[in-house]
């Protein structure tokens, strides 16, 4: 038998008082969230759930007002779609240019990031310098880069000349015209890798380092097996959300080919802009979007499982 | 439970990002909507307002000019005119997103080609019951451009002004360089390409820089070589393509023979602009050029000593020289509410008087046009006698697209993936598809 003592129970009433104390501060701080998020939230919706619900209703509809046409398809707009030469075109591009850029802005950034991490005279002023080409805005590279590449005018015959060699028409050559997109967009995008990949290697712990280091770790396994690690989780979501933003990405390829010549650079983003603003096919351009949706809510997909396992990991 | 939130996530994210360009849309059209809702029609002395949505003018005096028009109008008709410019592309995507919303304003500048696109689509009105009354009259502008304003036997716009693609440039010094006569530049085809020789000769791929990577000005030049060829780009008795035939195959075939002439050779044209060509022919790297009469402004700007001249564009021999017309015209739209103060004000912007001052390229009045010409360019009867001859474009409401597969094919013989004539062959079913989608 116990005998409950009076500090025991005063303990008790206490921890109670704790615990609920606790609970309406848990409360408040979630109301708190809520009331702060919902603004934002309700905006968004409003902002885009109704021309997304239109989008999607135009997308089964053969919809083009400068031909009199609004007449209901259905699915066989989609079919038609799924057949057409230039939509398997455009898919292709898409993929090779979001999985190309990424790869390579995070190549780039990462092999910069390791270089600015060391201690040299000027590092500072190199840290600025290599941010410049994030900073300067994409209609604007697109414009030095169409230049660059001009193979009368531009840089490149600079560099072919000396050796007596025609510089290519890289953006006039079906086979070139999105690579060199790629790479005018991995010079404009590395730094902002640079910058991702310097903070996540900036926060590798260094005690863990140093203890690599003793065991006689060389720098690569130093990397690989210490540094990589602890930097994964913020290379992975910064790796989801480049291909994203890579996806949509619109004015570079825009400005420097107009997704020619003959297709051979249209992603998703420049083609239904033609659809829907050149040539008026707002059931076409509808249909491409719900495309490109199916695609970002797959990366969305893997951007929120990322989030979570980083969380799980906290 | 948590598959349910993770799908709610996602379609989230997906919501958001996907709906970027509608978003942009969204924003658009209320912005527009704003501006037009707040023009309440006035009663009698009560002032107006009257929008409208034009091309934005880099050239201070023009700007000036047009500023003092609408300051003339406004003050002479108790209105107040909200003026709203763009650049070309912007002015494209915007007047169609508010056309498209109902929210246009209410006189629009279109270019040409987007006349049939905006009347197919009930965006603009037709004018033949207020052009009874009017003092604007068919035989007051150039042929090519008042028939550029009909749609289905209707007309929906006043042609506001005019260019021909295209005039040809070429370098009086080089020419004298290359043992060539500079006070007679090539009128035919065959002239054109032994000149191209001749230059050539003295320096390689100097001849010529033909463009093929932007814009309209492939297929007009293009359209310019068949006319001149005597044919036509639709048959209008069967309605069909015509670019297969003996003058279509050979305007492309001297297309591809002129780009072979300059830098990178016919390939090399299909990845520059018609502004790089051009710059090409300002730094004196090529000798000859086609471009329209605006290219002086440029010339002047940028190479002030090169000592140039300008003829007509070839044609084939026993043809006649015959360009294509591009140019702005005046529409009002149809959710207007104020359509009678609209049509005072395209009647004002299109008659002799402003027109003088007010137009971007030359006046589509051909009073006013021959008085702007001789003040203001070089060679003005060269111009002048192209404008006369000049025809339009098909006038169908999907021409951007037509346009866009024409520019294809021509891409397609440039790059030597197939001969002019199997391009065009492979071409014409899905040009004569898109034609008669707009039947």
């Amino acid at each position: 038998m116990t005998r409950k003592t009076g500090t025991g129970l005063l303990d008790r009433r206490r921890s109670r008082r704790k615990i609920s104390s606790r609970n309406t501060t848990s409360r408040s701080t979630k109301f708190l969230g809520i009331v702060a998020v919902a603004p934002v939230v309700i905006l968004c919706f409003a902002l885009l759930a109704v021309p997304l619900a239109r989008s999607i209703r135009d997308g089964f509809f053969d919809l083009q007002p400068a031909l009199g046409r609004d007449e209901f398809i259905g699915f066989r707009g989609y079919v038609d779609l799924l057949m057409d030469e230039l939509f398997l075109k455009v898919v292709a591009n898409s993929v090779i240019w979001t999985a190309s850029v990424v790869a390579l802005q995070f190549a780039v950034g990462l092999f910069g990031a390791i270089v600015l991490e060391r201690r040299f005279r000027g590092r500072w002023l190199a840290r600025t310098i290599v941010i410049i080409p994030w900073a300067i805005p994409g209609v604007v590279a697109a414009m030095v880069w169409r230049l660059i590449y001009n193979p009368q005018l531009g840089f490149v015959q600079i560099l072919t000349n000396p050796f007596g060699l025609e510089a290519p028409d890289v953006l006039g050559t079906p086979g070139y015209s999105l690579w060199g997109v790629v790479f005018a967009a991995v010079w404009k995008g590395s730094p902002f890798w640079m910058l991702i990949c310097l903070a996540a290697l900036q926060a590798v712990p260094m005690d863990q380092v140093e203890a690599a280091r003793l065991d006689g770790a060389g720098a690569i396994r130093v990397f690989w097996h210490v540094k990589l690690p602890v930097m994964a989780p913020v290379l992975r979501i910064g790796a989801i959300l480049t291909a994203i933003w890579t996806f949509n990405y619109f004015e570079m390829v825009y400005v420097m080919t107009r997704g020619g010549p003959l297709d051979s650079s249209h992603i998703f983003p420049t083609v239904i802009y033609e659809q829907a603003f050149r040539a008026l096919d707002l059931g076409g351009a509808a249909r491409l979007a719900g495309a490109s949706i199916v695609i970002l809510a797959l990366l969305a997909y893997f951007f929120i499982r990322e989030i979570r396992n980083s969380e799980d990991l906290k | 439970m948590k598959r349910g939130k993770y799908l709610v996530g996602i379609a989230a994210i997906a919501l958001l990002l996907s709906g970027c360009s509608s978003n942009g849309d969204a924003a658009d059209s209320s912005e527009t909507q704003d501006s037009s809702t707040q023009e309440a029609v006035g009663s009698d002395g009560e002032k107006q307002t009257l929008s409208f949505w034009t091309l934005q003018q880099s050239d201070g005096p023009l700007k000036d000019a047009q500023e003092a028009a609408v300051a003339d109008f406004e003050a002479a008709n108790n209105v107040d005119i909200d003026l709203i410019t763009f650049p070309y592309g912007e002015l494209q995507d915007k007047l169609l997103i508010a056309a498209a919303s109902n929210a246009a304003p209410d006189v629009m500048m279109l270019d040409q080609i987007w006349v049939a696109q905006y009347a197919g689509a009930g965006y603009i009105d037709p004018i033949d019951e207020l052009m009874v009354d009017s003092g604007i009259t068919q035989d007051d502008y150039f042929p090519g451009a008042w028939d550029s304003g009909f749609y289905q036997d209707q007309q929906f716009t006043v042609p506001f002004d005019v260019g021909v693609w295209a005039l040809l440039y070429y370098n009086k010094d080089m020419f004298t360089a290359a043992g060539l006569d500079p006070e007679v530049p090539p009128a035919t085809w065959d002239e054109f390409l032994a000149a191209g020789e001749a230059l050539n000769a003295v320096k390689d791929e100097s001849a010529i820089a033909m463009f093929a990577s932007d814009g309209d000005a492939t297929q007009v030049l293009w359209d310019a070589f068949t006319y001149s060829g005597g044919g036509m780009i639709v048959d209008p008795a069967t309605n069909t393509v015509s670019l297969d035939q003996p003058a279509g195959v050979d305007g492309l075939q001297f297309y591809v023979d002129s780009a072979d002439l300059g830098p990178g050779g016919a390939k090399g044209a299909a990845g520059r602009a018609t502004e790089d060509a051009f710059a090409l022919f300002t730094a004196g790297e090529t000798a000859m050029n086609f471009y329209g009469e605006w290219g002086q402004d440029t010339i002047t700007t940028r190479a002030p000593d090169l000592n140039y001249g300008v003829a007509l564009l070839p044609a084939p021999a026993g043809g006649t020289s015959v360009g294509t017309f591009g140019g702005f015209n005046l529409g009002i739209s149809s959710t207007s509410e104020k359509k009678k103060l609209a049509w005072e004000f395209v009647q004002y912007a299109s008659g002799f008087e402003k027109q003088q001052e007010i137009t971007m390229l030359t006046p589509a009045n051909r009073a006013a046009a021959e008085v702007y010409l001789q003040e203001r360019r070089k060679f003005p009867d060269v111009i002048l006698q192209q404008l006369n001859q000049a025809l339009f474009r098909p006038l169908i409401p999907n021409y951007t697209e037509f346009a866009n597969e024409q520019r294809k094919v021509a891409i397609s013989a440039l790059l030597g993936e197939q001969s002019p004539d199997e391009a065009i062959a492979s071409g014409i079913p899905k040009l004569n598809e898109i034609l008669n989608q707009s039947k």
